[in-house]
This record gives structure tokens, sequence and C-alpha cells, in this order.
């Protein structure tokens, strides 16, 4: 098999073999609600309209989630090209998966996986070369997992060219996510005792994607900004000082934000789900759980409170059992996602597999 | 039919090896230690099957620690239960035992794991190519088959390799009845042995002849599936030490009076005397576990036999001539010291109160008087000689068992007036309690020690074959436990698996020694 920055030089472009190297390890983790904007503070639930703590309380041991969704990336810089308009631009790649773990009597079991391995250029190339680049990639797929060939765009100057990149592929992960998600809803997979739990905000999926999908779909963020405003009465006030107080098993009221260019609301709190006494930061053991409000009751007034406890207490029956010791963020981790995304991590190439068809 | 149970995995750690490998399974599949199982084994396009032995068990998750677990129980909350069972995985060890086409290549990983059914059992233990086999058992597997195991007779009792050694603790091992049941399968399938069994406690091998009237329905298949009659033993022969009380038919045993009088009635039973005459040259027998560094009384043995003063006496005459030479300045006629004949009387004269010891054999038919070397000599093929040795004291046991396996030296190489034909080819001699004759500690010039010896380093040759057993393998002696080809082991103790002879075993099988009811036989 010729190697695909051969592929590339076979083109007349000019290629560079530089070191190699993942990307993942040269940026800092962001949290999962990063960039969050709220154009409107009010409390989003109907009982609860004072935005007390609710303390949830136990009344079942069965928990209304059965579905868990993530997705994984790895991303590498494996050379640079000298663009046609003298830009001198790394080539990323980098491999996705997306899946749905089922829970079963008490077992996670694989429900389906998608994988693609994702080759980016920069935009500048021309559009027919990209054309047959592509041509030539179809060809080419390493344990039937195929190579899609993208662009990536430099929006701006200050911004190293290889974040570009990587937000390119994490998009092109959430979509996949996204058709996912509609494959599971088209199967009639999702009922409200058999919701699906996301990894992560709500907020960043496709803007564009029927918001009826997410009738049965929660997302769960371990990582928020507790640096936060406007949710608050006082606005100045971030949302870390009020976590801080929030104690075991309870929850802050539902605060709602929506985007300026979607019809898009979303209703998000915050749950403590580990005691304080166990867990070292003030925030370790608090989750930030997200849902899309989808019936025009809701959107008007916000979600029934007891539907927003009915969603606590599954979390807080998520608990147990923990990834401490594999996770330095075991306390805000769901034991579910926790295997789902390493069923991801498992799916991928070795480094070494992957970096060396370069 | 094949069940698949799991696949093979090979990781960067823990790779397949060409007579090793790990494999995953099934979270609904049950397996255990000696289980058959299978695996393909394909190399281009040549596709063989490999065969293995399952060994370790183990079950794994991907909890860090101890810790971790405790935490995920709501930090130490016995009534916590969890909404997801924590990722886990049970996986196997397996020992490759064969390929069908001689392919020694490691299983790649993902290989998938079947149980090995009955032919393909016996395909992966060379069952299906044995010669002249003999039963041996069954081979139980998870998967409800048992596959019957035969022994080729060529290494069990010659001439390839012989002799059989069983360890066990008493009572819970069933190392007797396992001993019994391979001499009932050689009995059935071989003609022309004969058999000697020594019965050193209680009654247990003194009904040979008689039907058990406890055997179920079930046991009873078990033999069939055999290939062998569930029968008792044929023309079976019982020999005990003689006592002069009528009660018992002048026997010294354990057996049941009834039991008795019905074998002398039938004519299947003698009861065995030492004179003077025929076995002074046995006296020997008597030290083989006194220890005798100065050879001092060697030295009086030969005096004995050899000097014209020791012929033709009565035990109680030899007491009374062994009286004089211990008297003080009476050694002048040889130069072994008074001392010396003052501790051989000792010793001797213990001994040989016994009423076996007579001065000649009685006339009386009732009392079935016989010497015992005489009924060795001319042992039958097919015959089971018992010879009952329980009541007697430890020394007068090894005179006893001395003066058998001295016969049966005789026998073989040459030395009586027998017909080479009517003899048979091979005779084996049973002994529980080898520890007794031929211990790790037995002095080097014991009598019977060396008869052992010769038996199991030279006896395989002259069909001379030695089954025995005992409590502990590592009380016998190094020379004698090593030429035995075959070693049965059945339940034992910790400390007993932990001594060097049990070093090869691995330890999984070693543990499931110290389990109740298992016997495994290690070739």
């Amino acid at each position: 098999m010729k190697k695909i920055l051969n592929v590339l030089r076979d083109m007349d472009l000019t290629v560079y073999q530089s070191e190699r190297f993942n990307l993942d390890n040269f940026h800092f983790d962001p949290f999962q609600d990063e960039g969050e904007e709220f154009e409107r503070s009010r409390i989003f639930e109907k009982d609860n309209k004072f935005g007390k703590f609710v303390l949830i309380k136990s009344i079942t041991k069965t928990s209304n989630f059965s579905y868990f969704l993530d997705g994984s990336r790895l991303t590498y810089k494996i050379g640079d090209i000298e663009t046609t308009d003298h830009k001198f631009m790394p080539i990323v790649a980098g491999q996705i998966a997306t899946g749905v773990c089922k829970r079963n009597d008490g077992k996670i079991k694989k429900q389906a996986i998608e994988q693609a391995n994702i080759i980016l250029l920069h935009s500048s190339i021309n559009e027919d070369d990209l054309y047959d680049f592509r041509e030539k990639m179809k060809v080419l797929n390493i344990r039937n997992v195929p190579f899609i060939v993208e662009t990536y765009r430099q929006k701006n100057q200050e911004t190293r060219p290889e974040n570009f990149a990587i937000a390119t592929i994490h998009k092109i992960m959430q979509d996949l996510e996204i058709k996912m998600l509609t494959e599971m809803v088209e199967s009639r997979l999702l009922k409200p005792e058999k919701m699906l739990v996301i990894d992560g905000s709500l907020q960043f999926m496709n803007k564009k994607a029927d918001v009826r999908l997410f009738e049965n779909v929660i997302g769960i963020s371990k990582t928020y900004n507790p640096n936060l405003t406007g949710i608050l009465k006082r606005k100045k006030q971030q949302i870390g000082t009020v976590l801080t107080k929030l104690e075991f098993g309870e929850r802050t009221p539902v605060y709602e934000y929506q985007f300026s260019n979607s019809n898009r609301q979303i209703g998000a709190w915050y749950l403590r789900i580990r005691p304080k006494k166990f867990v070292k930061n003030p925030l370790d053991g608090i989750v930030k759980v997200e849902k899309i409000a989808y019936l025009d009751d809701d959107k008007e007034d916000g979600f029934d409170s007891g539907l927003i406890d009915n969603i606590s207490q599954s979390i807080l029956l998520e608990r147990n059992v923990t990834s401490y010791g594999k996770e330095a963020r075991w306390p805000n981790h769901l034991y579910p996602i926790h295997l789902t995304e390493r069923m991801l991590k498992d799916s991928f190439l070795s480094s070494e597999h992957f970096l060396n068809l370069f | 039919m094949s069940q698949k149970i799991g696949k093979v995995s090979a990781t960067e750690k823990k790779p397949t090896t060409n007579d090793e490998f790990i494999f995953w399974l099934d979270d609904n599949v049950e397996i255990k230690p000696f289980d058959i199982i299978k695996a393909e084994n394909i190399i281009e396009k040549k596709k063989s099957k490999t065969y293995a032995l399952v060994k370790d068990i183990f079950h794994i998750t991907d909890s860090s620690g101890h810790l971790s677990n405790y935490v995920s129980s709501d930090f130490g909350d016995m009534a916590a239960e969890p909404t997801t069972k924590r990722l886990g995985v049970t996986y196997a060890v397996a020992q490759v035992v064969n390929n069908n086409k001689d392919i020694y290549m490691p299983l790649k990983d993902g290989v998938t794991v079947e149980f090995a059914d009955e032919d393909e059992i016996k395909e992966a233990l060379g069952l299906d190519k044995i010669k002249n086999p003999i039963p041996a058992g069954f081979i139980d597997g998870t998967n409800n088959i048992s596959v019957p195991i035969h022994l080729n007779k060529d290494f069990l009792i010659g001439p390839e390799g012989a002799h059989l050694n069983i360890s066990g603790i008493s009572g819970l091992a069933t190392k007797t009845s396992y001993a019994m049941f391979m001499l009932q399968a050689i009995q059935q399938t071989v003609k022309d042995t004969a058999f000697i069994i020594l019965n050193v406690k209680g009654d247990d091998l003194l009904r040979l002849n008689e039907e058990n009237p406890n055997l179920t329905e079930k046991q009873k298949e078990k033999w069939k599936q055999t290939d062998l009659e569930c029968k008792p033993f044929n023309n079976v022969n019982y020999y005990y030490p003689y006592r002069n009380i009528e009660e018992t038919s002048f026997a010294n045993s354990s057996l049941a009076k009834t039991h008795l009088k019905r074998q002398f009635e039938t004519g299947i039973a003698k009861n065995y005397v030492y004179t003077y005459d025929h076995d002074k040259s046995n006296l020997d027998l008597l030290f083989s576990n006194v220890d005798d560094p100065s050879f001092t009384m060697e030295s009086i043995l030969n005096y004995i036999n050899e000097h014209s003063d020791f012929d033709t006496l009565s035990w109680s005459e030899f007491k009374s001539k062994l009286g004089e030479y211990t008297k003080s300045g009476s050694n002048k006629k040889n130069e072994i010291t008074v001392q010396s004949w003052r501790k051989f009387k000792r010793l001797i004269n213990k001994s040989i109160n016994n009423k076996i010891f007579q001065s000649s054999l009685s006339a009386q038919k009732q009392k079935c008087q016989c010497h015992l070397s005489d009924e060795i000599i001319n042992i039958k093929k097919n015959e089971v000689k018992v010879i009952d040795i329980a009541k007697l004291d430890e020394h007068l046991q090894c005179l006893v068992f001395g003066d058998v396996l001295k016969a049966i030296n005789e026998l073989k190489f040459g030395e009586t007036n027998r017909k080479e034909e009517e003899i048979p080819k091979k005779i084996i001699i049973f002994v529980d309690e080898l520890n007794k004759y031929a211990s790790s500690h037995s002095p080097k010039n014991s009598p019977i020690l060396n008869y052992l010896l010769d038996i199991t380093e030279r006896g395989r040759s002259e069909g001379i074959i030695l089954f025995s057993a005992q409590q502990f393998k590592s009380a016998v002696h190094e020379r004698v436990k090593g030429n035995c080809s075959t070693d049965v082991f059945g339940r034992t103790n910790a400390i007993e698996i932990s001594k060097p002879d049990y070093r090869y075993i691995p330890k999984v099988f070693t543990n499931m020694m110290t389990e109740k009811n298992k016997i495994m036989k290690i070739a």
C-alpha cells in the first residue's frame, strides 16, 4: 500500500513529512460547556419558580436510562503542505468514532458504532486536486473504516491552524453522533423509560438537527465552567459560588438558555451525585444536566419539576459503580459513559499503525 | 455437538505460545480445570485443530483496586446496589496438549474456542490410537460428557514402562478402590498375569471374590461404559497368619468368622507359618527397618546361616542357642561381640514369640498351614493371591512382604522347577503403605528396600510389576517412586503438595488435589 503522503506527492503537491505527533496531548481539554452563552435567564421549570435547591427523593431503584452515546477522536499532525498560494499549512489526520451502548439487566453491550478516518487539508487546495485525492482515498479502507478527506479554514491568524483542523474533525464527529441518534429515534428505541444519555453538552449538537430527536435525550457534562454568569438572579454572580452549597442528592433549579440563531431552548441544572465529604475539590461530584424543550408547553413555561426530579433520580442511581482509580475526574463520571468511551477508544488503530499509513 | 465457549485472547503482555494460550469466556459458560477444549488453527490454507487442557480460570474487572470497589459501593455501604455492573470478564489459561496435524503454531487472537466432544477428547489425548488398552477411569467434562480413558498396557505393566503408584490421604482418596479397579481391569483384559495383593489394614481386600451388594445401577452402568464386566475377582486365594484359635479357622485376621469359615470350607484360604528349617534364611527381613551401620546384625545373620551350631533347630532351641552366645566369655568361637549377640537376641525374641513361628507344619488338615513362599512360587496365570498382614506387628509385616518379594524373585529368575510356559508372564504385586517398606529414610542395607529397588529398577523386564499406594508420596524412597511410569494422585493435603514431588505439576492441579472427591492421573 502506498503511503498517503506519497499519494499527495504523486499529484505534484509539495508535501513535507514533519515530526508526527498526537495533537490531543498539546491541547488542554476545554470544559464541556465552554463558550456557553445565555440569552436570558429564568427558572425553566413549572413547580419551582422561586428557584430553590431540590432534594431528590429515592423512590425507585430503576434508572430510566438505557442508552449511552459518546464520540471520541484522536488527532495527529502528520505533515505540512506548501499551497500554491504560498502558504505553509499543516496536514492533520484523525480517527473518530461514535457509539451507543445499551444497558440490559445491568450489563453494558454495544448497540452501534461508527468509525471514520479523517484527513484534513487546508482549504486553499485546488478543488479538482481535492476531488482527485478524495477519489484515490476512496479505495483505502483499513479494517472496513473509510477515509474521509476534508478541508479546514483558518478563520483568524491568532489561532494556530491545527486548532481549526481539530475543530473541523470535532464537528464531523458530532455530525456522526446526530446521524446515530437519528437512527435510534427512527428505530423507535428511545422511550421515556428508555432514555439516551449523551456525554457532554447538547448546546453544541448541530443546531440544524431536528429538535424532535431530543425528546428522550439528556446531555450530561462532567466538566463545566464554574465562572459562568448571567443565569442567576444576581447577574454577576458566578455559578460556582452557588454549586458549593449543593448537598448530596440535591439539584439546582432548571435554568434556561436559548440560542440567538436557533429556536432551540435548553434547560440546564446541576446535581450533586457524591457526598461532599468524600471528594477533594468543592465542585467534584456535581454534574451538569441538559434537556432540550420539545413540547410547546415546555418551551413556554419550562419543564415539569416532577420530570426533572425523575431524571435526577436516575442520574443519582448511576453513581455506582465508579471509575475511581481509572479517571482523575471519577466523581463526575458516569460508569456507562466511561465504558462507552472505552469501547470507542479500543476501536481505534494504534497510533503507530495509524501514523505509518502516512 | 460442539459448544462455543469463548475466544482466544493474545495481548502484548500475555501472548499465545505454542504450548499455552488464554481465552476469554462467554458470560454464561461454565468450565473447570481439566476440561478439554479445542480451537481452529489456520495457517494459510492449512486447517487443524489445537486441543488444550484448561488450567487456571480467572475473573477480572476494570476496577483499579479494592478501594475502587469500596468507593463503588457508595463508600462502603453494604446495601448499595450498582445500576451498571462493573465490566468484568472470566478468562482461562489453557495448556496445549495436541494438534491433530502436528502444527504447533500459536493460536491467533480472536479464534473461537469450543468444548471438545467425545471423539475429539480421544483424539486430543491420543486415546484413539492406544494399543492394548486397559480401562483406567473417566475424564468428565463440564459439557456433560464422560469419556472412558485407557492406558496402554505396554506402558502400565511393561515392557515399555511399568509400575503404578497411587498417593492420597487415608479414607478420602479412594486409593485402594482405584487400585482394585485397575487390577480388575487387568484381570479382565490380560490373561497371562497373576496378582499378589497384600492386605495391610482391616478386611478391605479379604472379600475380593464376593459380589458387592451396595453397588448402584449407576455404578454398574459406568463399568459397562469402560467395556468391563462388573464382577468380583476370579481365582482368588487368601493367606492368613496362623494362630491357634479354632473359632477363627486358625486365622489371625480382622475378617468376620463367618467369612473366614466359608473361605476355608471352599478351599480358597490357607494359614501361613514360618518354620525354622524353611525360613531361617529369611530372618534378615525382620531387621529391615533396624539401623545397622556397623553391619553387626548382618554378620550375626551370616554366622547363623553358615554355622553348623544353628542347623536343624526349632525356634525355641534357636532361642536357647542364642542364649549361649550372649553369655560372657562366649565370643571365643567368633569375632562378634557378646553385646551384639545380646542386641540380636533382644530383637529376635520379640518377633518369634508370634504364633506364625512354628517348629513344623501341622498335620491337622483343618489348620490349613502352609509355607507362604511355596504358595507364591506356585502362582498360576490369572490367579489372585491375597496375603493378610493387617494384624501382624510392623517387623513381621516386613518379614512376610520380604518373603513374598523373595519368592517372586526366585520364581521369575528361574530358580524353581516350574515350566517356563506355566509361569505367569507378569506378576503384579499390590501393596498399600509403601512408605513402610520403602521409606525415604529406610536404612540403606534394608533387605526389603533392596528387593523393592530390584523390582522397580529391573522388574519391568522380568515381568514383576509393583502397584503401590501410600498416603504421602514424599515419604517414599526416591529410586522406588522415580521408577514408577504411572502416577495416580488422589486427595491429599496442603503440606504434602508443597513438597518437591509435586513441583512439576501445575499449581491449579495440586490445589485440586486438596479438594474433596478428586482423583486424577498423570502418566
